[in-house]
């Protein structure tokens, strides 16, 4: 087989291969960003639902009485 | 917005333990792990000092920074959570944290084999909350309940404090107002960047 | 494989940060190492706990759940428990923030009581030993086989040759329902706890000033300017109580802690002394030489209120700085700075605990401690007060109402005035009752002959020499020949081998515990061995009295587990197979052989006028427990509310009935208040005068009272000569004619007299002199076991008594010998936090046995230098009995040089040999290990029979 063919395989498989990372289909690896299951109870309307309570939770606990 | 931190108040801190037999009894953890302990220092001499540990929620979690496969995220109250099911195992986390805090089970125990296991500041993790994955991944959910870490609920001279940042720190300045002295906030500054 | 071998890595990286500056104790007895990394932890599992630790409860989140108010069995603090419940199961816990005695807070064993709800390590189901095995049986099989032997028994030798040891854990009604069953049985051969913890306090407090109880409150400490700590390790037994010491040492109090070992307490002190064990009573009275010599006492005061302390002056002027020295080993700039201290800062208040009571010369400690009290006016007094914390949730209870052998409920004697008074409570016949017991008479140990009934029962420290003695040399028709352990651990009591020795000689031992205990398996019995599962305090309801006084009402968490019963239950069904039920359960309501504790108390309500227990009926305590949230945490006082002006559940003395609402009693012997606001003044109770000097009170009296200066305690005649007899109505005058303040069933006297401003027990003078004592002034005298023999001749002990108790006992002929040359280091013990008592219960919750898996020794590093000890290494104890046990060398400063400190909670382990295979099948406590009392030795109170427990000696070598 000449070298040529291959070379151009290799080209072709390449740009496919590239042009694969800008559809939909495929997620970009971002290092430092969470990976796993979404938590609701970590959302800020969650934090700001409890976060009334969780004060005053924190002073009834904690300031001697 | 409230902020969740914990501080342990090192002038109250009689190494009592509730607050290690807290967690157990809560998150029913098993034996062998430990997501706090009690840190003692001069044990037995002058200056003895004791001050419970656990993980601290920090502001910039370095756990989170070298975790390979980033299972570690924050909630919007500032507390450090993982998933179990994205986590390898592999024991960065111990490395990073200047606290200690991540634990491995050996066997089966918390979800699989050598899975981290931490302090979640009883606020579960992601799962549904109060659903059975989420009990026995991570253990109960009393943050979503309205109510803060059992280990510093029933802290024996409430030395432990937990809960938003703000009040945390109120509670203890005025302590150190009544008593005098300087504070020692342990892990506070290296947990959240400033000083109480 | 890359990952698992970095991970690998990590175990044996030290810990890095804050952690890797801590090797401290726990560190040191692994399993909560981090030093060693978390990785490593499982690896030090017992076997098989892995998978049992973590079977994750169920939480049915649309299934109800309902909360139930109880209080920790742990420790005398009281503090408030909320479990929650669903479907009967126990499965969750939160903190009681409204309690005012803890705000929530718990201790390890308080944090992890959810445990108890579904523990596997009980005792399942009766059992006894067939041929040395556990075998199962009914509770009907386990009923009729022990009563038809305790019967035979009865038959052959007497109702006396059966010894019961009740408990200082059950609750009010159980344990005054154990104390009534051994009178109803025949016998004063019953005992609880509280003999070898605070009995020496509680005559020596009582002989002092009146009550014997803690004079004040954990709470009352936030009044305190001056904190002493003598013997007393709240951070462990106590810490809930620390919260309390904490926050007034916050707002300036002064804490100061004296105490042979730097303890986690000591570690908070401003100040900390430490001393040779066994010389309290030289410290102390090196303190009052400062107080006397710079005229810091009240005089004022002692004028008015104290008797006899020119006595205690002329002892304590013997007490120079340098013979202080000489005997406790503190310097005098030491000893100052204490009397300095306490004199600078008033009220000051005096806490004590088994560091002052367990010694034979207990009761001395706990007077010289009184004496120096007394001396700078603090008791009686918000804020001062002799805070003596007890040991057991309900130890404070037990001792008022429970199975005591010297007296009965209420500290009534157990002479006929006594009994006749009980009859009266019970409606039995007296002569009925009196004909349960031997008839014959024995040695009074006074020269004199003396009824069973009318002498103090074998005690809880001495049941094993009523086994061992010769028969001939015992106060009763025979020795003991069988022992029922219902609620108590062996393991607390010392000279462990021949504890053993004696268990194997009775003809029948019965446990009745939820756990199996050491009793199950120290011994080699191969028969007639019992095992009842008996319910924790969780699985019924109940009262019980915390140190302060206070009577919470515990509410029913769970069903008992398996087939556990109550503690009243089990006395029901014994005693009904004994024959005596419908006489001791005449006035008693029993719902399914369950006599109800409602109707126990309002019985107990009855009876006992002597101390104040009539005031707090079942409804009043549980109205208490709901409005806890009302209660001031300083000074107890509702503020508004339903219960207004009311002191929290009602601390006794809480005198009158129900109705009448008195208060409660916050801080005992209180001038500045009206008695029915809870004030009073010192108890008249050991005549008018001595020697032409006056015993009452000499212008003092309780705010409001209408005699202005002491008085003795009423009865009618003194009502009818003061002519207040006719505001008593026509019914209490049919009760109380002819009685006094104590006998008058209708309450009428206390009512009228409190009317009148006044204290029904008189009004008096504190007894710095107790001449009724072997030492009217307390001495020092060297422990038996000295590791000074110079000191001896000077301060020898006592000579030995023929009977005492019951039984012969030495003092002088064991300490005729040297043997600190052979035994050069004290042996001291205490508590743990993680564990309680005999440790059984608490070594077997995985929460707890993980924080401490090892028996060990606390050793300073010269002595271990001395005998070759390394840390961490395995070491023999040896005592001079013979007893020795092989544990764990912890090298520390904590201990002085010449002092090794050993707790006892651990059991399951005998000589170095583990007795694993002894218990029932899945039985065992996860952690097991020598017990400290096998190594230790001989000797007893002069007043009491509280056991030496903190002074003795002992050597430590290499394994």
């Amino acid at each position: 087989m000449p070298r040529k063919p291959l070379h151009l395989l290799a080209l072709a498989l390449l740009s496919g291969a590239l042009a694969a990372c800008g559809s939909d289909q495929t997620t970009m690896y971002e290092p430092g960003v969470y990976k796993g299951k979404q938590d609701a109870a970590a959302s800020e309307e969650a934090a700001e639902r409890r976060s009334g309570e969780l004060r005053s939770r924190a002073e009834r606990g904690f300031t001697d009485r | 917005m409230a902020r969740m931190k914990f501080l342990c108040d090192a002038e109250r801190c009689i190494e009592c333990q509730a607050c290690v037999t807290a967690c157990k009894n809560e998150h029913e953890v098993p034996w062998g792990v430990n997501r706090r302990r009690v840190i003692v220092m001069n044990d037995g001499k002058p200056g003895e000092k004791a001050v419970s540990v656990a993980c601290m929620h920090c502001t910039d979690a370095p756990c989170a920074a070298v975790c390979p496969v980033d299972c570690f995220y924050t909630t919007a109250d500032g507390i450090v959570l993982h998933d179990k099911d994205l986590c390898i195992g592999c024991g960065y986390c111990f490395y990073a944290c200047p606290f200690g805090a991540p634990q491995y089970p050996q066997q089966s125990a918390f979800g699989v084999r050598g899975k981290m296991d931490k302090c979640t500041f009883c606020a579960g993790g992601p799962e549904e909350v109060h659903s059975s994955a989420e009990l026995t991944k991570y253990g109960t959910n009393r943050v979503e309940e309205g109510k803060l870490p059992l280990c510093a609920e029933m802290c024996s001279t409430k030395a432990l404090l937990a809960g938003d940042g703000d009040i945390v720190a109120d509670i203890y300045r005025k302590r150190i107002i009544t008593r005098g002295g300087r504070p020692q906030t342990w892990g506070w500054e290296a947990a959240y960047g400033e000083g109480v | 494989m890359k990952l698992r071998k970095k991970t690998a890595a990590a175990v044996e990286q030290p810990a890095r940060g804050l952690l890797a500056k801590a090797i401290g104790r726990r560190t040191f007895l692994h399993g909560s190492g981090l030093a060693v990394g978390g990785l490593a932890a499982a690896s030090m599992l017992p076997t098989g706990m892995v998978k049992k630790a973590h079977a994750a409860r169920k939480i049915d989140r649309d299934v109800e759940i309902t909360t139930a108010k109880s209080i920790c069995t742990h420790c005398s603090v009281g503090c408030g428990v909320i479990a929650e419940v669903q479907d009967g199961v126990w499965v969750g816990q939160e903190p009681n923030f409204d309690s005012p005695i803890n705000l929530g807070a718990h201790c390890a064993k308080g944090a992890s009581l959810r445990n108890h709800g579904h523990s596997t390590r009980r005792v399942r189901y009766p059992m006894k030993l067939v041929g040395g095995r556990w075998e199962r049986i009914s509770w009907e099989q386990a009923v009729e086989e022990i009563g038809d032997k305790l019967l035979q028994i009865r038959e052959e030798s007497g109702p006396d040759s059966v010894w019961f040891a009740g408990s200082s854990k059950a609750n009010n009604e159980g344990a005054y329902l154990q104390r009534k069953f051994a009178a109803f049985w025949g016998s004063n051969n019953c005992d609880h706890q509280a003999r070898i913890c605070h009995s020496t306090t509680v005559a020596g407090v009582a002989n002092t000033w009146g009550y014997g109880a803690q004079t004040n409150s954990y709470n009352d400490i936030n009044n305190s300017k001056c904190i002493i700590m003598c013997g007393s390790n709240a951070a462990e037994a106590h810490p809930v109580a620390m919260q309390m010491i904490l926050r007034s040492k916050e707002n300036g109090a002064k804490l100061v802690v004296m105490d042979p070992r730097f303890t986690r307490t000591a570690a908070h002190a401003d100040t900390y002394v430490r001393f040779r064990s066994g010389t309290d009573v030289a410290l102390m009275w090196g303190i009052l030489y400062h107080v006397f010599e710079n005229e810091w006492e009240d005089k004022e005061y002692i004028r008015q209120r104290v008797y006899g302390m020119d006595k205690i002056r002329e002892e304590v002027a013997k007490w120079t700085p340098d013979e202080v020295e000489r005997v406790t080993g503190v310097p005098e700039d030491g000893i100052y700075a204490v009397a300095k201290t306490m004199a600078e800062n008033r009220p000051g208040t005096f806490i004590w605990c088994m560091g002052g009571t367990q010694h034979t010369i207990g009761n001395n400690y706990v007077r010289a401690y009184n004496c120096l009290q007394l001396a700078l006016g603090n008791i009686g007094v918000e804020g001062g007060g002799a805070n003596i914390f007890r040991g057991h949730d309900n130890v404070q209870g037990a001792t008022d109402v429970g199975p005591n052998p010297d007296n009965l409920p209420g500290y009534y004697p157990i002479a006929e005035a006594g009994w006749k008074h009980w009859c009266r409570v019970w409606d039995v016949d007296y002569d009925w009752l009196a004909g349960r017991f031997d008839q014959a008479e024995y040695d009074d140990g006074q020269g004199g002959k003396i009824k069973p009934m009318n002498s103090g029962g074998i005690t809880v420290s001495r049941w094993i020499d009523g086994i061992l003695e010769d028969r001939e040399n015992i106060a009763q028709r025979d020795n003991l020949r069988a022992v029922m352990m219902w609620g108590h651990a062996p393991n607390s009591q010392t000279r462990g081998p021949e504890m053993k020795r004696a268990m194997e000689m009775l003809d029948m031992l019965v446990v009745i515990d939820p756990y199996p205990t050491v009793t199950a398996v120290l011994h080699d019995r191969k028969d007639n061995t019992y095992l009842l599962p008996a319910a924790t305090q969780f699985e019924q309801a109940g009262s019980c009295t915390a140190s302060n006084r206070s009577l919470q009402w515990r509410e029913k968490v769970i069903d008992p587990l398996f087939e556990h019963k109550a503690d009243s239950e089990i006395a029901y069904l014994l005693a009904a197979k004994l024959g005596f039920a419908d006489e001791m359960f005449k006035n008693i309501s029993v719902e399914n052989n369950m006599p109800q504790p409602e109707s126990v108390l309002r019985e107990i309500n009855r009876g006992t006028w002597s101390i104040g227990y009539t005031g707090q009926s079942p409804e009043r305590l549980k109205a208490h427990m709901r409005n806890q949230a009302d209660f001031d945490v300083v000074s107890l006082k509702a503020r508004g509310g339903e219960l207004d002006g009311e002191t929290y559940c009602l601390p006794w003395p809480c005198y009158g009935t129900p109705e009448l609402k008195h208060p409660g009693t916050h801080v005992l012997y209180d001038t500045s208040k009206h008695v029915m606001d809870g004030g009073g003044n010192f108890r008249a109770n050991f005549g008018t005068e001595r020697d032409g000097e006056t015993l009452l009170a000499e212008d003092s009296w309780s705010k409001g009272a209408e005699i202005q200066g002491g008085y003795p305690a009423f009865d009618s005649d003194i009502l009818k000569q003061l002519g207040w007899w006719d505001e008593l109505t026509d019914e209490e005058k049919r009760h109380a004619d002819g009685m006094s303040w104590t006998t008058d069933l209708s309450g009428g006297i206390q009512r009228v007299v409190m009317k009148h401003g006044c204290h029904p027990f008189g009004n008096a003078k504190a007894r710095a002199v107790v001449w009724n004592f072997p030492d009217d002034v307390p001495l020092h005298r060297e422990p038996l076991y000295t590791p000074r023999y110079d000191l001896v001749e000077e301060f020898p002990t006592y000579e030995d008594r023929k009977i005492f108790y019951r039984l012969p006992t030495r003092w002088e002929s064991v300490q005729a010998r040297d043997y600190s040359r052979e035994f050069p280091l004290i042996h001291t013990s205490g508590r743990l936090v993680e564990y309680e008592g005999g440790g059984e219960e608490t070594r077997s919750n995985p929460w707890l046995a993980e924080l401490k898996q090892d028996m060990f020794v606390e050793i300073n590093p010269a002595d271990a230098n001395d005998s070759g000890v390394r840390n961490g290494e395995m070491v023999w104890l040896e005592g001079p009995e013979g007893g020795r046990i092989r544990i764990k060398a912890l090298v520390t400063e904590r201990v002085g040089r010449g002092t090794v400190f050993s707790p006892f909670h651990f059991g399951g382990h005998f000589q170095g040999e583990d007795l694993l295979s002894k218990y029932p099948s899945e039985s065992s406590p996860y952690v097991r290990g020598e017990s400290t009392n096998t190594a230790t030795t001989y000797g007893y109170d002069s007043v009491t029979m509280m056991q030496e427990t903190k002074t003795t000696l002992c050597r430590v070598i290499p394994a």
